[in-house]
């Protein structure tokens, strides 16, 4: 339970320090990023922003993220949850 | 009369949507294999063929201009003929604006859809000339891009990606801020207009206008990135602000040229 609440917590502060990536890098408006968003359809990403979102977020987490893994990432939880796999690792 | 003239329009824009197919397809065979006979290395075959596309399509716009399907109106091509080494942008009222443009430009890249890559007509022409394929990751296309402009190309590039929709606000995609923040070269804007519209997107080639259509094109002044955006932006801000620049430069453009016009 106590294990679950650390994990929930911290995958909110992953959406957090997205949120404030796509707000800073990106001029996404703050209000159309919801876990559900999809980068390229709703936040308007283009794959070459991909490329540039997938360099900070390497720079946040601290490890490297596999061009491939990234490729398959649509929505915003799909990103958080790269990320938190990548933690985890 | 008018009748008369409809049909004799609606005649010659069929033959002339024939000849560009055939055209192509003669360049394919003739032409192509000629060009590779012939003494040079790669770059001097680029050049041929890209020089005879420009000549080509010179031809075929006097066609129209000659049958009365248009009527060419040019301001500052000198500047586009003699353009090297520079992004040519353009808005993109209808199917012919890049024939009007190479017509005027003895060198030229331009960018072209996968399909016609591959197309039986116009795919031989396309390659032996070296334009750049879309078919490829958007990172490969601004790096095939950024490095025909630093080999001296003129980059023919639509920003918007297709053809402008009328009434409907000028739309950029990223693509050309990203090409032009690749390399230092500069911006030459190009601003094209057909009134009455004809074929634009989703209109049949049939779908004739009631007079023959006048086509204007004027190059404007070269723009350097430093004159549209702050420097030092980081990447991802400066291709948006970039974008939103161009989008508005070509916005105001138009409406002047459209309000010379009338």
């Amino acid at each position: 339970m106590k294990m679950e609440n650390i994990m929930a917590l911290s995958n909110e502060a992953i959406f957090d320090e997205l949120k404030k990536i796509l707000v800073e890098s990106f001029e996404t408006p703050e209000a159309q990023i919801t876990l559900e968003a999809n980068l390229y359809e709703d936040l308007d990403l283009d794959s070459i922003d991909a490329v540039d979102l997938a360099v900070k977020l390497q720079t946040l987490t601290g490890k490297r993220i596999k061009a491939d893994e990234f490729k398959a990432v649509r929505t915003v939880a799909d990103v958080v949850r790269a990320v938190r796999s990548l933690l985890d690792s | 009369m008018r009748k008369l003239n409809y049909v004799w329009r609606l005649l010659m824009t069929g033959v002339a949507f024939s000849l560009f197919s055939i055209g192509g397809l003669m360049i394919t065979l003739l032409a192509c294999p000629v060009i590779r006979l012939l003494p040079g290395d790669a770059n001097r075959r680029r050049e041929r063929t890209q020089w005879l596309i420009h000549k080509l399509f010179g031809v075929f716009v006097g066609f129209m201009c000659t049958v009365g399907i248009m009527r060419l109106h040019l301001k500052n091509a000198d500047a586009l003929a003699e353009a090297r080494g520079a992004l040519v942008l353009a808005n993109h009222p209808t199917l012919i604006d890049v024939v009007v443009m190479i017509s005027l430009m003895p060198r030229s890249d331009c960018v072209v859809k996968g399909a016609l890559w591959n197309s039986p007509f116009l795919g031989g022409v396309v390659r032996a000339a070296g334009y750049i394929s879309n078919a490829k990751s958007s990172e490969a296309l601004v790096e095939s891009c950024v490095g025909a402009l630093q080999q001296g190309g003129a980059l023919v590039i639509f920003p918007e990606g297709t053809r402008t929709q009328p009434g409907v606000p000028l739309r950029f995609l990223r693509g050309a801020a990203h090409i032009a923040l690749g390399c230092e070269q500069p911006i030459l804007p190009v601003v094209l207009s057909c009134d009455p519209p004809t074929l634009s997107k989703g209109r049949p080639w049939y779908d004739i206008p009631p007079r023959r259509f006048e086509y204007r094109l004027e190059v404007k002044s070269p723009l350097s990135v430093s004159d549209l955006i702050e420097p030092d932006l980081p990447g991802t801000l400066a291709v948006r602000r970039l974008t939103v620049a161009l989008e508005n430069h070509f916005a105001l453009e138009l409406a002047a040229c459209g309000q010379s016009a009338h």
